[in-house]
């Protein structure tokens, strides 16, 4: 293969790895919730490309850190400097549990799906088996290839465009513009769409030895968040333009109704195969990676040694799977059980809005204290950029403490106090 | 001694542990691999070339680039890793060195390092 050549499909796959996490059913969720806040296609569109903006702001700062700690352990190191080691190993593991939790939400929605596409068994149980086949898979090892992957997540990225356009096209209601625009709904929904981007940061702590962390993740990153922005605008606006807003508001599966209302119910069943493709793309992105810092903070013995045990037969961390597994279990059983998707769909992007301000911190105190020579991708005007974006965030974590019920706050305060307490006892 | 000679005599005698330890054996019987470990400070590494568990050969690397796995580090922490004195993990969490591979052949170094000195 030329030279030329390989390096442009390293860089696609960079782009894909970025955005295969992120790309995940549990959007549709938070689609919802956006449109019970703005109300108005206007306001909607307006929340989404704010989300897009900031995440890519956010992007610019993930990659400033992984161009100075190429190979590490994501969060936890790019905290460490500015913010202290029992900090920066509480806010990276809470992370990893907000991951869990949207990984939780996702086997909810994935359920959900299976069960329209296949009735005879409930949603829960669906959920349960999901699961726990890709706790089987990942604890046997097998991994899809990463052109497999890549070919799943622009499939997925490429339908979910189609759809929206189709919905569009196809004769429907006229576009209601009612209502002006309310900033401060506007801004909240916005906090509630970095949801859409949950997890893109995920390949800075890839080891692939194909990735070039220098100058090719910092530069795919923001293309991939920008491409999935786009694809994210493009399905939340045909959701909203198709499915009345009562529907929407009590349905674990937006998307599917989009098919429903598009035609009929094959686009129905081909929206939500689509949805599954989502689903076990999204998982299969994400949980080998999350179980190996698991499995690390065992080794070192932050977390408990049992959890850096490995399958001597498949070298896998089996311990760190089943407690991801349960963590998962658990969170998925509390959604089905309360039927309310809001509690964990708003924790995840309260933390994630405080993360995003955490590390753009950290990118702002790097930026100033190492020399130019030793940041391999230096973002211009990265001084005023990343403190700017700190503060948005930190803005848009003030906006959804103030609008979202107590108990998503509180599920943040004590998870984090608690972890920082554990971690002050136990980071050497 | 030179930190280079030092390095090498390092990386020859965790070689030996490795084909000898028989649990190390046991757990690696089924992996296959080329490992570079490479000191960034004096630009030198090891590509270890490994059949079913066994190192078949050690050579010095042309580059930090031709190899399954990397792991990269200043040579002092390489030589204290594949000494037994630091843990991989605790290596990778703190950002030390740099790791490169597929997830599961990372494991695998560590597990090996593991079964050596725990």
């Amino acid at each position: 293969m030329a030279p030329n050549l390989k390096r442009s499909l390293k860089f696609t796959r960079l782009v894909a790895v970025t955005m295969g996490t992120p790309l995940a059913s549990s959007v549709f969720l938070s689609i919802i919730i956006m449109e019970l806040i703005t109300r108005n296609i206007q306001s909607l569109i307006l929340a989404v490309i704010i989300a897009t903006v900031l995440a890519t702001l956010a992007s610019l700062a993930y990659g400033e850190l992984v161009s100075i700690y190429p190979s590490a352990a994501g969060n936890r190191i790019f905290l460490k400097k500015p913010m202290g080691n029992v900090t920066a190993v509480t806010l990276s593991f809470m992370w990893t549990m907000i991951i869990l939790g949207a990984a939780g939400v996702e086997a909810y929605v994935l359920g959900n799906v299976l069960h329209f596409l296949i009735p005879f068994l409930p949603a829960i149980i669906w959920s349960f088996l999901a699961l726990t086949v890709i706790l089987a898979v990942n604890m046997l090892g097998v991994e899809l290839s990463g052109n497999f992957q890549m070919g799943v997540t622009f499939f997925v990225a490429i339908s979910l465009v189609a759809v929206s356009i189709v919905a569009w096209i196809t004769p429907h209601p006229p576009v209601q513009f009612s209502g002006g625009i309310n900033f401060v709904n506007v801004f909240t929904a916005a906090a509630v769409g970095v949801y859409f981007f949950l997890g893109f940061g995920r390949v800075t702590t890839l080891g692939e030895e194909a990735i070039d962390y220098k100058k090719g993740i910092p530069r795919a990153m923001p293309i991939a968040i920008i491409s999935l922005g786009s694809v994210f605008l493009f399905i939340t606006s045909a959701i909203f333009i198709r499915v009345p807003l009562s529907l929407v508001a009590n349905s674990p599966t937006p998307q599917i109704l989009l098919g429903n209302y598009i035609l009929n119910r094959d686009t129905a069943v081909v929206v939500a195969i689509i949805s599954a493709v989502m689903s076990f793309g999204t998982f299969n992105a994400g949980i080998l990676g999350t179980s190996r810092l698991i499995y690390a903070l065992g080794r070192e013995g932050t977390l408990p040694s049992f959890l850096g045990n490995i399958n001597s037969k498949y070298f896998t961390p089996t311990y760190s799977l089943i407690l991801i597994y349960a963590i998962a279990l658990a969170v998925t059983v509390f959604v089905f059980l309360t039927r309310s998707f809001t509690v964990p769909v708003l924790v995840a992007a309260l933390f994630d809005s405080f993360m995003y301000a955490f590390v753009s911190y950290s990118a702002f105190w790097h930026h100033r204290k190492i020399s130019r020579g030793d940041i391999p991708f230096r973002v211009k005007g990265g001084t005023p950029l990343f403190i700017a974006t700190s503060a948005v965030f930190i803005l848009l974590a003030v906006l959804l403490i103030a609008t979202s019920a107590p108990v998503v706050s509180l599920i943040v305060l004590i998870g984090t106090v608690l972890s920082g307490i554990y971690f002050h006892f136990k980071v050497k | 001694m030179e930190t280079g000679e030092e390095f090498r005599e390092t990386i020859e005698r965790f070689v030996g542990e490795v084909n000898t330890n028989e649990r190390v054996q046991k757990l690696i019987r089924k992996w296959s691999s080329v490992v570079n470990i490479w000191g960034r400070d004096i630009g030198e590494g090891y590509i270890l070339e490994v059949q079913n568990g066994k190192v078949l050969s050690v050579r010095k690397a042309a580059s930090k680039d031709d190899a399954v796995v990397k792991v990269i580090g200043d040579t002092a922490t390489l030589i204290r890793m594949f000494n037994g004195k630091e843990k991989i993990a605790h290596l990778y969490l703190d950002g030390v060195i740099e790791t490169y591979g597929s997830e599961r052949d990372q494991i695998v170094l560590d597990a090996i390092a593991r079964l050596l000195w725990s």
